[in-house]
């Protein structure tokens, strides 16, 4: 087990730079989930940790060890790869054996070893069979098996969990979870998946174009986004993002479109150099509320139901808000609230909502970082 | 895979059914007569091989062609064989072992001149036999290889080598990288890699090649008569035609000899024939 | 396993305006330390086709511009002249080298062709759910399996006028027995049935190959949309057969063209030069009457003829697929 370090670690595959200096520390045995659209260069940080290709810049270190020129074979790590990547023509028993033999180990050690993680992940009765005579889930669990057998100082996944289907893709999410719990090996997950980063790790860093963009625990990210970006990634459905200009004297408000909201006293000081600047207000759809409100803080705002999605435990309401001329921006604003199921609403309805501005974000509109 | 041809097969009218099955015997039946009439001729005894019996198995039908192959000494049945033994199967050995390496670095690697390398591959497959085998042949005179089965092996690498690289770099093409990275990972070099990961996966191109290579060496007449110029170093489809021409009104033991020298190559063939569909992708052009 | 169908990043092809700014020492260390176990993989088959191929490729055009024959090659008085492109004129010159030519395209022309039109037919019969599949299959690829002089003996004798079996048949039914050895234009259907026979199990394989890796899915869409099976063959199964196919014919013609194993064991070339086509011409040229500087340069106007052909192949279907 060990700590991973990464500092400053740039990758270019040619002209264009796919990883823009990550510093990041992954501290010893946790299990840290790499989240980030696809494209943005999750799998490449994966690859450069793995040694399967070389840091055009910056440095990577397992435990003190700097690894930037070791070989895969020799930074101790173990792979789940997102397309498994079983041996075709070795029995699943030869599949998990086959780095250990490697390794020099004992047969009578090999043997055991294999058989303990076998158990574990209850594979025992397949252990004859090649790979193509696997199911998907049994195929991943075979890779799973690989890696924990070897006992490595990291384990490093990617998407593992992609090619299954929804279920069972929930089942594995929760063995892993319970696998890492026993095992305690520092883990580097990557995933485009928010449901399974924020349920997954402890730690959970999101990247964006090469760059990352918050690293956090899952509700860090979640009622903290450190930017926009990060703020309109995580949840489903996304963050509200309205365009809104703030004004006022001693109070400050949002001037929307077509109504005002209020900066809360909380708020204040922070947008305080942002008087007489547009910026951008965010807040998510669970934080919308149907209701009159108090008058004061709760200031309704008056939305027309375009779409309702009905989700069993909730429903979602996509509304728009009537033109306005005040800002820039002059045209309605549409946005998505979660509400209760027993909301009495209805496709075409002019409906009352609320705020819940203490749950409200603000992001600065040039550099996007959080306000508040 | 079968899908649709699977449902469509089944679909079909039974008439339909029946004419496809038709067709495919009459196929198998043009396919196996010549070889069949072979057979027939070899069995026929010395007395009638020209007749103008159609039946497949004469009403005479006797060994004694084969007799006289197997045993009489005057022949040197074996020592052909012997002979065109060896010169195939080192040539398929040695192609396979020096091919297998280079395809796979055509097939993972960037090198220089990659690009150009793989057209010329492909090119060596243009030039027509005479182009390589005359200055080959006068290579040899002045290496005094010529009646050496040492300079037959190389005319044949010019022709197996180039093949078996381009068939084998076809075929690593179509294993995924990341079984090596898996194996990179598990603590393999890539030199390991590629002996107890890709090798391994690779049987059905690697015995698809072999058998090219062997067959290639084990049917040539045309450089074996040019490099080869005495008796005793005859393989067998040299001393075969010599036997056709001591023999020239006598087609029974050269039917023989034919039999005897197809059936094992015949027999290779089909027991490699389910990798063939899998092994021979060619490919395609890139450039 | 569907590893194939997953993303890993290939490295993409870059545009080729990007230079790499480092200096050339820095990328070529890097470029040396990436590939060193590709040039030693490629060390040994190097040597061998470096050997093999290529000295003897560039002596063939060395030699090209030559008159060696074998009455100076070795000979302590006379020594082989060079004589520039003397024997390219003689070979264009030569008024036979254009029948020999235009006899050479005919022959590469039916083979190819009917390889590939009988190994399409057999290769889309035999890609269903028959019961005999595999025997079938198995006897079709039989002709493959035989060693060519063998095959060349066999049909020889099948061609014999008197006591061939096919002259046999013929005669059963009533028609008059066919000279097919004697009679040059005979001669040339009989090498040419030989070489049809010899030739389908390949580009049948091939197919079949090519064939099974078309998704049914695109059947069952193309049916829904009420495609016929014809319209099915011609916008399915061909534009998928494509990749395949390209290869195989453009292998197929260049070996047909250079094949002087059936007509050289059957006919020689003759009767009456009748059979002759350019490698067997050559062929005889070196080995027989022993003109090695003319036979090289005439094998170096052969490789140029397939090599523009391959060219101008290449170029076309990519025409084609384009539009
Ligand atoms: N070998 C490569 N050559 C060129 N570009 C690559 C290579 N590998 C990845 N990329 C590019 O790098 C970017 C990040 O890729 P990747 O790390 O696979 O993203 P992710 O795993 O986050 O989806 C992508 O834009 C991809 O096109
Ligand atoms: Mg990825």
């Amino acid at each position: 087990m060990a700590e991973v370090r990464l500092v400053n670690l740039a990758k270019a595959f040619g002209p264009v730079q796919v990883l823009k200096g990550i510093d990041l520390t992954i501290p010893d045995g946790e299990f840290v989930v790499l989240l980030g659209p696809s494209g943005c260069g999750k799998t490449t940080t994966l690859r450069l940790i793995a040694g399967l290709e070389e840091a055009t810049g910056g440095e990577i270190f397992i435990g003190d060890r700097k690894v930037n020129d070791l070989p895969p074979k020799e930074r101790d790590i173990a792979m789940v790869f997102q397309s498994y990547a079983l041996y075709p023509h070795m029995t699943v028993y030869d599949n998990m054996a086959f780095g250990l033999r490697l390794h020099g180990v004992r047969r009578e050690e090999v043997d055991q070893r294999v058989m303990e993680a076998a158990e574990m992940l209850e594979l025992t009765p397949l252990l004859a069979r090649k790979p193509r005579a696997l199911s998907g889930g049994q195929r991943q669990r075979v890779a799973v098996g690989r890696a924990i057998v070897r006992n490595p100082k990291v384990f490093l996944m990617d998407e593992p969990l992609s090619n299954l289907d929804a279920k069972l893709r929930v089942q594995t999410r929760v063995e892993l979870s319970k696998l890492h719990m026993k095992l305690g090996v520092t883990t580097i997950y990557v995933t485009h998946d928010q449901m399974e980063a924020m349920t997954l790790g402890n730690l959970v860093v999101i990247m964006n174009q090469g760059i990352i963009q918050q690293m956090g625990t899952p509700s860090d990210v979640y009622d903290r986004p450190a930017n926009k970006f990060v703020a309109g990634f995580v949840g489903s459905p996304p963050m509200n993002f309205f365009p809104a200009f703030v004004d006022g004297e001693e109070e400050l408000f949002f001037q929307m479109a077509s109504f005002r909201l209020p900066v809360l006293p909380d708020h204040r000081a922070a947008l305080a150099p942002y008087r007489g600047k547009e910026v951008v207000f965010g807040i998510r759809p669970e934080d919308v509320n149907m209701g009159g409100g108090d008058g004061a803080v709760h200031i309704p705002v008056t939305a027309k139901v375009d779409v309702l999605e009905l989700l069993g435990a909730e429903i979602f309401l996509y509304l728009s808000s009537p033109e306005g001329t005040f800002v820039a921006a002059a045209t309605s604003l549409s946005f998505i609230a979660r509400v209760d199921p027993s909301t009495p609403a209805k496709e075409g309805d002019s409906v009352q909502v609320v705020f819940n501005l203490g749950r409200s974000h603000a992001f600065d509109a040039d550099s996007e970082r959080a306000i508040y | 895979m079968a899908g649709t041809f699977f449902k469509r097969a089944k679909g079909d009218s039974s008439f339909k059914r029946l004419l496809i099955n038709l067709i495919l015997i009459v196929a198998c039946a043009a396919a196996l007569y010549p070889v069949l009439r072979v057979i027939t001729v070899s069995l026929r005894p010395s007395g009638s091989v020209f007749s103008m019996d159609l039946s497949l198995i004469p009403p005479d039908a006797t060994l004694a062609s084969y007799q006289s192959i197997l045993f009489d000494p005057k022949v040197g049945f074996w020592t052909w064989i012997g002979n065109s033994l060896m010169v195939s199967v080192i040539t398929a050995m040695v192609a396979l072992i020096l091919a297998a390496p280079a395809a796979y670095a055509f097939s993972r690697f960037k090198f220089a001149g990659k690009q150009p390398g793989l057209i010329f591959l492909l090119v060596t497959q243009f030039f027509p036999a005479t182009m390589l085998l005359l200055p080959l042949y006068m290579m040899l005179i002045q290496l005094s290889l010529i009646n050496n089965f040492w300079g037959l092996i190389l005319c044949y690498m010019s022709i197996a080598l180039p093949f078996s690289i381009w068939i084998l770099r076809g075929y690593f093409d179509t294993i995924p990288n990341d079984l090596e990275e898996a194996a990179y990972i598990d603590g393999t070099t890539p030199l390991g890699a590629f002996f107890r990961v890709i090798l391994p996966l690779s049987t059905p191109a690697l015995s698809i090649t072999a058998l090219f290579s062997f067959m290639t060496a084990w049917s040539e007449f045309i450089i074996a008569r040019v490099v080869l110029q005495k008796q005793a170093l005859f393989t067998w489809p040299l001393g075969t035609v010599t036997l056709q021409g001591a023999y020239y009104t006598n087609w029974g033991p050269f039917s023989a000899a034919a039999v005897l020298i197809s059936i094992p190559v015949v027999v290779l063939f089909l027991l490699t024939s389910k990798f063939l569909v899998s092994g021979l992708t060619l490919g395609a052009v890139k450039g | 396993m569907n590893i194939a169908a997953t993303a890993i990043p290939k490295e993409v092809k870059q545009s080729q305006r990007y230079r790499d700014p480092r200096p050339f020492s820095v990328r070529f260390r890097e470029h040396m330390r990436r590939n060193r176990l590709a040039y030693l993989l490629l060390i040994p088959a190097f040597v061998v086709i470096c050997a093999t191929v290529i000295y003897p490729f560039i002596y063939a055009f060395n030699l090209a511009t030559t008159d060696t024959n074998m009455y100076n090659i070795n000979s302590p008085t006379k020594q082989p002249q060079f004589v520039g492109l003397g024997n390219f004129g003689e070979i264009f010159s030569n008024p036979e080298f254009y029948t020999v030519l235009g006899r050479t395209i005919l022959w590469t022309v039916v083979n190819v062709i009917c390889h590939v039109a009988f190994g399409l037919w057999l290769a889309v019969l035999l890609n269903r759910n028959l019961k005999m599949r595999g025997l079938y299959r198995t006897l079709l690829v039989l002709p493959w399996a035989i060693p060519q002089l063998i095959v060349a003996m066999m049909w020889k004798n099948e061609f014999n006028t008197q006591y061939g079996s096919i002259n046999l048949i013929l005669q059963s039914i009533g028609l008059p027995a066919i000279p097919w050895l004697t009679d040059p234009f005979w001669a040339f259907i009989a090498v040419c049935i030989t070489n049809i026979w010899l030739g389908i199990p390949f580009m049948m394989v091939i197919i079949l190959g090519g064939l099974q890796s078309i998704s049914p899915e695109y059947y069952e869409a193309a049916q829904i949309d009420g495609a016929t099976a014809w319209q099915q063959f011609r916008n399915i199964t061909i534009p998928f057969l494509k990749p395949v196919l390209t290869p195989a014919i453009i292998l197929g013609t260049v070996w047909t063209f250079n094949n002087l194993n059936i007509i050289y064991l059957i006919t020689k070339g003759g009767p009456n030069n009748g059979t002759q086509i350019l490698v067997t011409y050559v062929y005889r040229a070196a080995f027989d009457f022993y003109r090695y500087g003319y036979a090289a340069a005439f094998s170096v106007v052969i490789f140029l003829i397939l090599l523009i052909f391959c060219l101008f192949y290449i170029r076309a279907t990519r025409g084609a697929q384009e539009v």
